[in-house]
């Protein structure tokens, strides 16, 4: 955890590295738009980093457990609300937002945003997990959208999604059945549903965005 | 809803991309990382690539010059990893825990997993907890058999006496996130998908469904589409030896007003540089 005063100071991304699976697919995307990065696998590397990112893939509880495990749910929590630093939660990065999730039991998150994390609903003509390019719907001007059209599409891979108690905190929905929840905005808080890293170039121009912040 | 994914499937023998006909014949392409650089090129929905390798035996003994030799299917995931920001979907030879986390780790965001699916059903269960059922495609080679099909394990070697709708469900009821249905009958046929097949488990389950086996033509996906309404078709011959066949496919689907994301021959170099 740092002072804020060495915060402002680091322009490197920190990505914060769990052993998710996509924490290699993030750093490629940052290498290749040249935006400089460093590892977070300890609360002391908070203080080298600028912005952060979380990625995330696989479930809500085995997220929880390995950022516990390395003492990073406090940090991450320091760091976010008193410390204001940037931050984007990929995925499941991003669903451990809320205050608890109920994939495979009931697990609790950060508690970041007021909300949880459950199943998609289950509606006629649609396949869960959501798998594939679909359109997200920006909602609320937001800066990571810049020069992003409405609309646009992203590629999501997921089976359970994000219900936030105050919808304003809601930036973009896609239609899955009923909408989901594509991307939230608390504040220095930012959350995105589908994977930038993977999402070819409205992927990588929103990481650039998030790297501008 | 997501768009229908058209996805090109690379298939890997020992090192080499190979074309693959019933299973059986297996004729070289080509270096992977030529034919790799060449795809990430490409805005692809989607990679899948499948190492048939039945030996374990990487042996490139010649190598195009400037490119890297690339000795497993692990290496070359990375590479692509490294270009292209699309994604990738591997299998082969997947049978434990660490198989699966090796490939996430080098760049894959979902594995594929075929005979150890048959062999331990139980194995799918414990993937999709661990790493979370979205990332868990299990891939069924089914064969025709009498009026109904039989699926085939060890790289459709062996018969299993298993109907493959059944096995669907089976994989869906213990968490896989996907399955990808292939036709052992018409790989690398070129005479359009097994479309009953593909409906017969696609009806069955409620995961997503990749058809795969037998595109020939761009006529054949929007077939496969219309009569099977699978969530992905996927093809490999197709892809590897027609100029621009992907974007051609693609602007096919499109033109025909098929919910596919919009064509485009962009590189993805131009995209780094908005």
């Amino acid at each position: 955890m740092c002072s804020v005063s060495i915060v402002s100071m680091s322009k490197k991304i920190g990505v914060i590295n769990y052993g998710s699976g996509n924490y290699k697919s993030v750093c490629n995307a940052l290498d290749y738009l040249s935006i400089d990065r460093i590892e977070i696998t300890k609360a002391e590397d908070f203080c080298k980093a600028g912005n952060v990112i979380l990625p995330g893939v696989g479930t809500y509880g085995d997220c929880m457990e390995r950022l516990g495990r390395m003492g990073l749910l406090d940090a991450i929590r320091h760091e976010v609300l008193s410390n204001k630093r940037n931050f984007l939660g990929i995925c499941v990065g991003m669903q451990i937002l809320t205050d608890f999730g109920t994939e495979y039991g009931m697990h609790n998150g950060l508690g970041i945003i007021k909300g949880s994390t459950n199943i998609i609903k289950e509606s006629k003509d649609i396949s869960i997990p959501h798998i594939g390019w679909s359109n997200v719907h920006i909602t609320k001007k937001s800066h990571l959208f810049d020069g992003i059209d409405d609309n646009a599409d992203f590629y999501f891979v997921h089976s359970y999604c994000v219900d936030v108690n105050n919808a304003s905190l809601v930036s973009s929905v896609t239609s899955h059945g009923g909408d989901i929840v594509s991307s939230i905005e608390f504040e220095n808080a930012y959350g995105v549903q589908f994977h930038p890293e993977k999402s070819q170039k409205n992927g990588l121009k929103l990481l650039t965005n998030f790297s501008h912040l | 809803m997501p768009k229908i994914r058209l996805i090109p499937v690379i298939l890997l023998k020992n090192g080499r991309v190979v074309q693959s006909k019933r299973f059986k014949r297996h004729q070289i392409l080509g270096t992977p990382s030529v034919i790799v650089s060449r795809l990430s090129n490409w805005f692809a929905d989607e990679l899948v690539f499948l190492d048939i390798s039945r030996d374990g035996n990487y042996c490139l003994n010649r190598d195009d010059l400037n490119f890297n030799n690339n000795n497993s299917i692990v290496d070359i995931i990375e590479e692509v990893s490294n270009n292209s920001f699309m994604p990738l979907t591997v299998g082969g030879g997947v049978r434990t825990v660490a198989d699966v986390e090796t490939r996430l780790a080098a760049g894959a965001d979902k594995v594929v997993i075929n005979t150890q699916a048959i062999q331990e059903p139980d194995f799918i269960n414990k993937c999709a907890k661990i790493f979370g059922s979205q990332c868990i495609v299990v891939s069924i080679d089914a064969k025709v058999k009498d009026d109904s099909w039989e699926v085939y394990k060890n790289y459709g070697r062996d018969p299993t006496g298993v109907s493959p709708v059944d096995f669907a469900r089976k994989m869906q009821d213990y968490g896989a996130g996907e399955i990808l249905i292939n036709s052992i009958d018409n790989d690398g046929v070129g005479n359009g998908y097994d479309t009953k097949l593909v409906s017969s488990v696609v009806k069955s389950v409620s995961i997503p469904v990749i058809a795969l086996g037998g595109a020939g033509k761009p006529e054949h996906f929007s077939t496969c589409i219309n009569e099977s309404r699978p969530n992905a078709v996927a093809a490999a011959n197709i892809f590897q030896y027609t100029e621009n066949s992907y974007f051609n496919i693609n602007s096919f689907l499109y033109n025909n007003s098929f919910n596919v994301r919009q064509p485009n021959l962009e590189t993805i170099f131009e995209a780094g540089d908005s």
